[in-house]
């Protein structure tokens, strides 16, 4: 048996919990800073100037349908209702889930209606081209959310 | 000639110039959108272009993303080999523009779409692929 004067300094279950949890709110920031950049792109790509159908102008349900779900917190609902109402006839996707834990470093920015990948990557059957504004989004965002993890990696290993 | 043009007239040259391309779309080459009936064909589609901006004002290069996807109608099977044959043409060329310019093009992602028929109509696939290119003047 050891005799003497111990004292154990262990703290990498609290690292690893402020890792988590530093992680979790990138995620959050980087997904709610993606919603709404990708609202600003598609409203210059599709709804700024004139229409390209004027008889059939778009009806903001695409923007209103973009949402971000992060940990506790779903923007779905709120989203497909808005979209509805701009345009009942919008078919609008499923929820796309994430983890339900709260502490989970996950979050999903996503667009309901169905054809929010015709308007990024154009489309063939309904004679659009492309007008991006989810992939614009995300190279806004990606530097931001970068330093972002930096900094509180950074905080926490200090 | 802007950065954008000078890409665009390069992949509608390299494409068009490819014996392999034209056997299976015989010319039908697109920017943007797709302006005839027949099928499989290509269509190429700028994505969120950027400038890449040094101290200052001073224009480094300019970054381009495309969209060039062969589309079918009848099945990946149809458009499967010339999505091939694009990245064949295109992932690691490097073309001298004259006056010192230059531009790179690398494959970013491939690319896959089956999209919902548009009230009762057709089913469209397309396969290919997301190309960065890097412009420098």
């Amino acid at each position: 048996m050891k005799s003497g004067v111990y004292d154990v300094y262990n703290r990498s279950a609290w690292i690893r919990r402020a890792m988590l949890d530093s992680a979790r709110m990138a995620a959050t920031k980087a997904a709610f800073d993606t919603e709404a950049e990708a609202k600003k792109e598609i409203t210059l790509q599709v709804y700024t100037g004139a229409p390209r159908d004027p008889l059939n102008p778009p009806t903001g349900a695409a923007r209103a349908s973009i949402y971000a779900n992060v940990p506790g917190k779903s923007g779905y609902k709120a989203a497909a209702s808005e979209a509805k109402g701009r345009n009942p006839k919008a078919v609008l996707f499923d929820e796309v889930p994430i983890s339900k834990l709260p502490s989970s470093p996950e979050a999903v920015v996503a667009v309901g209606v169905e054809y929010g990948a015709n308007i990024e990557f154009g489309s063939t059957s309904r004679n659009m081209p492309a007008r991006p504004y989810m992939e614009p989004a995300v190279n806004k965002v990606m530097p931001q959310f970068e330093r972002f993890c930096l900094q509180n990696l950074k905080a926490v290993l200090r | 000639m802007t950065e954008l043009q000078a890409i665009e007239n390069w992949l509608q040259s390299k494409l068009s110039a490819d014996p392999t391309i034209s056997r299976y779309v015989d010319g039908r080459i697109y920017a943007g959108l797709v302006s005839s009936g027949s099928y499989p064909c290509i269509v190429y589609d700028s994505l969120d272009p950027r400038d890449i901006v040094g101290v200052g004002s001073v224009r480094i290069a300019t970054a381009a993303m495309y969209l060039v996807k062969a589309v079918g109608k009848d099945g990946f099977s149809d458009i499967d080999p010339i999505a091939a044959r694009i990245d064949e043409l295109l992932h690691c060329a490097r073309v001298d523009l004259g006056d010192g310019g230059m531009f790179s093009c690398l494959r970013d992602r491939p690319f896959s779409m089956t999209e919902p028929p548009a009230a009762g109509g057709t089913i469209y696939r397309s396969r290919g692929g997301i190309y960065r290119f890097l412009v420098h003047d």
